[in-house]
């Protein structure tokens, strides 16, 4: 019985990140990032995934007050916001939101402010999107460990 | 204007054309105008000089014929006053003077007639008149009335005797005449008058008569005195003309005029008429001289007819215009077409600049849309892969197994294309890498093992001895190929083999000798004709299209590789003197072959033999033309021969740089697979009746250092053995004895022989040779006989890879064990032992990055310590420090990866000249210090690359960590430095 709970979750999983993967919102990076977990940091993904949406709010935030400024001049600012951005969406391959931060940065370097308010919204957007789904395939995953530990003792 | 392209004259000039052309035939119409009037008057000139030369020549025969006459007359007169006066009595009457003056009348053509009129005074008329018994009469036949002077004809010449006793005196024109002949003294002519008797023109001339000798020098008076009469003659002048201008040629085309202008008012016509037309406008007066000063006479000449038109000068000039006219078109024309063609290649250029424009495009758009493409697939593939992965049922198992099989075979296609765009927009670049070409050709092999054996076809490999270990290229463009060719072998061979053969192309003639040789006494001792078809000496024994992979030339090979074994170093040293190998690769297969027609095509992209061919065997021909273009890229060429029916041979040779010695060891270890080395010295026996195939196994076993011997037959390796086991153990005794699964088949009763082998082995205390069956493929039956008959041991199927033949060497031998951990000196083990207990400093702004990065490098054993900027890293890098290695983010606010590595060198070049004044001083020296500093970048462009390096980092890492790039930038500095300072 427990085993069948654990394969559902499993499969959950399993479908979740296809479906990430399928809407090109993650890329092979996670994967990569996943392997990285071992015995002493069993967490290490979505402790990294959480550092990440922790300073991507913190961008976010600035990025949106740097727009929303009056004379508005910052793009030059918002360039380093949006690289840091890329760079640690890339880290954790997220795809989508390193695209929308390309687009964004397209937008900014040609100065129309009207294209960075468009990509910042999509930005948002894509980047709560993640949030949720990567929040849920976290606890799918939680279940999962704590199926298997209580899998564990069956097998013997 | 100044960016328009280079038009020429002409074409700047197009408009002008037409004026150009009005301009040049206006000047050509002036010009034959010109040439038209230059001839007509030198024709005017020629014509009035052909008429003033003929008046002249006219003007001096009349003149002459004249003076002969006037002389002829003078003679007369001398006469008359010679015998009629001087004698006494007259020698002269009326008959003589007629005779005489007939009889000379051819004398004086011109004159009608002579005629003597003896002057007579009044006073003497009574006398005379007696005299002659007739009375003097005047002009008319008159009786003359008193005068007070007579001059009566009295000798005549007989053609004007009419004018007998005639008073010439009568007339006024013969008065004056005989008046001023007898003051004068000379010849005196009359003005023209009609002639009495013919009513031609004519003039009389007449001349005095003296009677007594006159004074030298004699006076008017005196003359009249001595005058004793006058002899006259008329000339007729216009017979005279007429005869004269009838004896000269061109008579017809001129007309002539004789004048008398003595009065110059008055010019009184002689000859011709006065009013006759002829060409007016052009005329010739010649001046007469009759020999009478007092009258003067003058010749008129004129053309009878007008100048005629000159038909050469409007001919000519008329034919010049035309061809001017002429030229002038076709100049024009020829601009014209100049302007036009010009036209034309511009716009065919601004074409061509287009279509390459749209050939770049195509390019990219295949290039962007395989890339978008592969993007999708690879979450295809690995959701599927997850998929499998997952509780399916059998039918969906085999649909999600369809689907990734089917995924792979696209994802395998779009890389076809994506290669092939990035080849044609010169996107592709090769690396150069050190690799071990032996074991990337077993990989290929392994790959297709499968599916040669399901198909029964004899799959190997042969690398000469000469080809070095290592080469330096790019092992993967370098397996595509192979790939490519021996995929492509696989999917058209149903029977047969196929064989990739690796060799240095050195010394083609003693191919060629060797090749004759066997033509001369070849096939024949060996009893190459089995029954049913010709056996040719192949792999497997079926005719190859390309004989030279025969065992013929492929045993000179083997030769002649021995040779070299023996022959010196020095030819080693000799070839690893040059900095690059070429290596002839040859794919022979013994499939359908490709049909002739098809062949020329066999390069081209998406051409198949013929369209029957994907349906049968699929594929879209992609494939060889990037081998193509890899093979070119490689500095090689390709080439093919193939038969239908018979089979291919593709060859290809590439150009691959040696490795050094140097680096041979380090990257020996990560690269290659590495063959155990526990079976140096062992000894085999490969007993197999093709030779081509023995030769193959026997480069295998060789690779893992066994020594080889070749027995065709079972017989001969038992007796071989059997020889060995009986004499001394001097002789080799085999460890190892491969059959061939052919020749235990052909010689089925020599396994028997095997058997009593192993006894007598037995017998005599010997170990006992492990026997091994090769075999392509083998039915359970078949394998189960095969252990009965003693191939208890193992069977090896083929293709036969080094590595496989050593794990089943490993197997029979027990030796595996003697080895331990060799298999695993690759992957993620390596890094680890690489970085274990490193201590790594990461410095990255991005906490994301950071952690991942940290994450990634903890989990090869490496301690990690993070700085979030590059002044945290410079504080943490203050000197002494123990960190081993840093990675460096380049993108950093405040102070980039780039500028930090700066300010880090200077300080470690500050320390280190410190530390050499130590030195000097004593103290114990210790390494300088040179912190590794590996940049992590997003983008791995080569400016990157280049700026990394220039502000003094020592490699890179792209960033999403990847473990064999990790392994390559940190391989460099713990292994070149080992141990320094841990």
């Amino acid at each position: 019985m427990m085993g069948l709970v654990a394969d559902r979750l499993r499969a959950d999983a399993n479908r979740l990140l296809a479906f990430l993967f399928n809407q090109g919102i993650l890329d092979e990076q996670f994967l990569q990032l996943q392997q990285l977990r071992d015995e002493s940091s069993p967490n290490f993904v979505s402790e990294v995934v959480n550092i990440h949406f922790h300073e991507s709010e913190k961008l976010l935030r600035n990025l949106r007050s740097l727009l929303m400024d009056r004379e508005f001049s910052g793009y030059n600012k918002m360039g380093i916001h949006l690289n840091q951005f890329m760079g640690s969406s890339s880290s954790i391959g997220a795809k989508r939101i390193r695209n929308a931060c390309f687009a964004f940065r397209a937008a900014s370097e040609q100065n129309s402010r009207a294209g960075c308010l468009r990509a910042l919204e999509l930005l948002e957007h894509d980047y709560c999107f993640l949030k949720n789904k990567l929040h849920e395939l976290f606890q799918i995953q939680q279940q999962r460990v704590l199926a298997a530990g209580a899998r564990y003792p069956m097998q013997n | 204007m100044g960016t328009k392209r280079g038009y020429t004259f002409i074409q700047a000039n197009r408009a002008w054309l037409p004026k150009f052309l009005l301009l040049w035939v206006m000047v050509m119409a002036f010009l034959s105008t010109w040439i038209y009037k230059k001839m007509d008057a030198d024709n005017k000139v020629r014509r009035k000089e052909l008429l003033s030369s003929m008046c002249e020549q006219r003007a001096r025969m009349l003149q002459d014929q004249f003076s002969v006459g006037v002389n002829h007359v003078h003679a007369l007169a001398i006469l008359v006053s010679t015998f009629h006066y001087y004698k006494d009595p007259s020698a002269i009457d009326q008959e003589t003077f007629a005779e005489y003056t007939a009889r000379t009348s051819f004398e004086r053509s011109l004159l009608s007639g002579v005629a003597y009129a003896e002057g007579v005074k009044h006073s003497e008329r009574e006398r005379f008149e007696r005299q002659h018994g007739w009375t003097i009469k005047t002009m008319k036949w008159e009786p003359s009335p008193i005068r007070d002077e007579y001059a009566p004809v009295i000798f005549s010449q007989e053609t004007v005797s009419y004018i007998e006793s005639l008073d010439m005196m009568s007339g006024e024109e013969d008065r004056e005449n005989i008046l001023r002949a007898r003051a004068t003294g000379k010849a005196v002519l009359t003005s023209p008058f009609r002639l009495l008797g013919s009513h031609h023109l004519g003039v009389v001339l007449t001349f005095p008569v003296y009677k007594s000798k006159l004074p030298s020098k004699p006076t008017v008076d005196e003359r009249i005195e001595a005058t004793a009469g006058y002899l006259g003659g008329a000339f007729d002048v216009e017979s005279l003309v007429e005869n004269l201008l009838g004896q000269l040629a061109g008579n017809q085309a001129i007309l002539v005029n004789v004048y008398d202008i003595t009065n110059s008012s008055d010019h009184l016509i002689m000859y011709g008429h006065q009013n006759q037309d002829g060409d007016l406008a052009l005329l010739h007066k010649s001046n007469l001289d009759f020999g009478d000063p007092f009258r003067k006479h003058q010749m008129i000449c004129r053309y009878h007819e007008k100048a005629p038109t000159s038909w050469t000068a409007l001919t000519t000039a008329f034919l010049f215009f035309v061809i001017c006219l002429l030229v002038g078109y076709i100049l024009y024309g020829a601009a014209i077409h100049i302007v036009k063609v010009e036209d034309d290649f511009h716009e065919m250029q601004e074409l061509m600049v287009r279509a390459e424009a749209a050939d770049v495009a195509k390019s990219q758009f295949l290039a962007t849309v395989s890339h978008e493409i592969r993007t999708p697939m690879n979450g295809i593939l690995g959701m599927l892969a997850l998929l499998l992965d997952t509780d399916l049922s059998s039918t969906q198992r085999d649909y999600a197994q369809t689907a990734q099989v089917c995924g792979k075979a696209l994802i395998t296609l779009i890389n076809e294309v994506l290669d092939r765009a990035k080849i044609e927009a010169g996107k592709l670049e090769l690396e150069t890498v050190p690799f071990d070409l032996r074991s990337i050709l077993d990989d290929v092999l392994s790959l297709f093992s499968e599916k040669s054996r399901n198909k029964g076809l004899e799959l190997a490999v042969f690398v000469s001895d000469k080809v070095p270990e290592m080469v330096m290229g790019d092992p993967g463009r370098f397996r595509q190929i192979i790939t490519n060719l021996v995929g492509n072998s696989v999917k058209f061979t149903e029977r047969g083999h196929i064989f990739v053969k690796v060799h240095v192309p050195e010394n083609p003639k003693p191919l060629d000798d060797a090749k004759t040789e066997t033509c001369l006494n070849g096939g024949l001792d060996e009893g190459s004709l089995i029954s049913g078809g010709r056996q040719v000496n192949t792999l497997s024994g079926y005719e190859a299209a390309d004989e030279r992979n025969s065992w013929d030339s492929f045993q000179h090979l083997i030769a002649a590789e021995a040779l070299q074994d023996d022959a010196s170093v020095k030819m080693k040293v000799a070839d690893e003197a040059s900095q690059s190998v070429t290596l002839m690769v040859s794919v022979e297969d013994t499939g359908i072959g490709i049909p002739l027609i098809a062949q020329d095509r066999v390069f081209t992209p998406f051409m198949q033999a013929d369209s029957s061919t994907s349906r049968n065997y699929g594929g879209t021909g992609i494939g060889l033309s990037i081998t193509k273009c890899l093979v070119e890229l490689m500095g090689g060429q390709i080439s093919f021969i193939s038969r239908p029916q018979v089979g291919s041979t593709f060859s290809f040779t590439t150009v691959f740089g040696r490795c050094k010695k140097a680096s041979l060891s380090d990257t020996k270890k990560a690269n290659a697979e590495d063959l155990p080395s526990g079976f140096r010295g062992l000894k085999a026996i490969v007993v197999d009746g093709k030779p081509v195939r023995a030769a193959v196994t026997r480069y295998h076993l060789k690779r893992l250092g066994i020594l080889v011997e070749v027995a065709n037959n079972v017989k001969i390796a038992a007796s071989a053995c059997w020889e060995n086991g009986s004499s001394c153990r001097s002789k080799i005794q085999p460890d190892v004895v491969l059959v061939e699964k052919d020749s235990w088949l052909s010689g089925e009763d020599g396994s028997l022989s095997l058997r009593m082998l192993d006894w007598k082995q037995n017998g005599h205390m010997f170990k006992l040779p492990k026997l091994i069956l090769l075999a392509t493929n083998i039915t359970n039956a078949k394998l189960e006989k095969a252990k009965a008959a003693g191939f208890a041991d193992t069977t090896i199927m083929k293709p036969l890879r080094a590595s496989m033949v050593a794990a089943c060497l490993q197997q029979v031998l027990g030796t595996g064990k003697r080895q331990p951990g060799k298999g695993m000196l690759n992957g993620s083990s390596v890094l680890g032992g690489l970085l274990c207990g490193k201590k790594i400093l990461v410095v990255d702004d991005n906490m994301v990055n950071r952690r991942v990065a940290a994450g990634a490098l903890k989990k090869f054993g490496a301690a990690v310590e993070c700085a979030e900027s590059g002044k945290a890293a410079l504080k943490l890098l203050q000197l002494p420090h123990s960190f081993d290695a840093c990675f460096m983010d380049v993108q950093m606010p405040e102070m980039d990866g780039f500028e930090a590595t700066r300010r880090i060198r200077m300080m470690e070049n500050q320390a280190n000249e410190q530390m050499n004044g130590d030195t000097e001083k004593g103290s114990v020296g210790k390494d300088e210090w040179h912190l590794p500093i590996l940049a992590m970048t997003a983008d791995v462009i080569h400016a990157t690359y280049d700026e990394c390096l220039k502000c003094g980092m020592d490699g890179y890492v792209s960033k999403p960590f990847e473990e064999e790039n990790l392994y390559h930038a940190v391989a460099k500095f713990f292994e070149t430095k080992p141990v320094s300072d841990s």
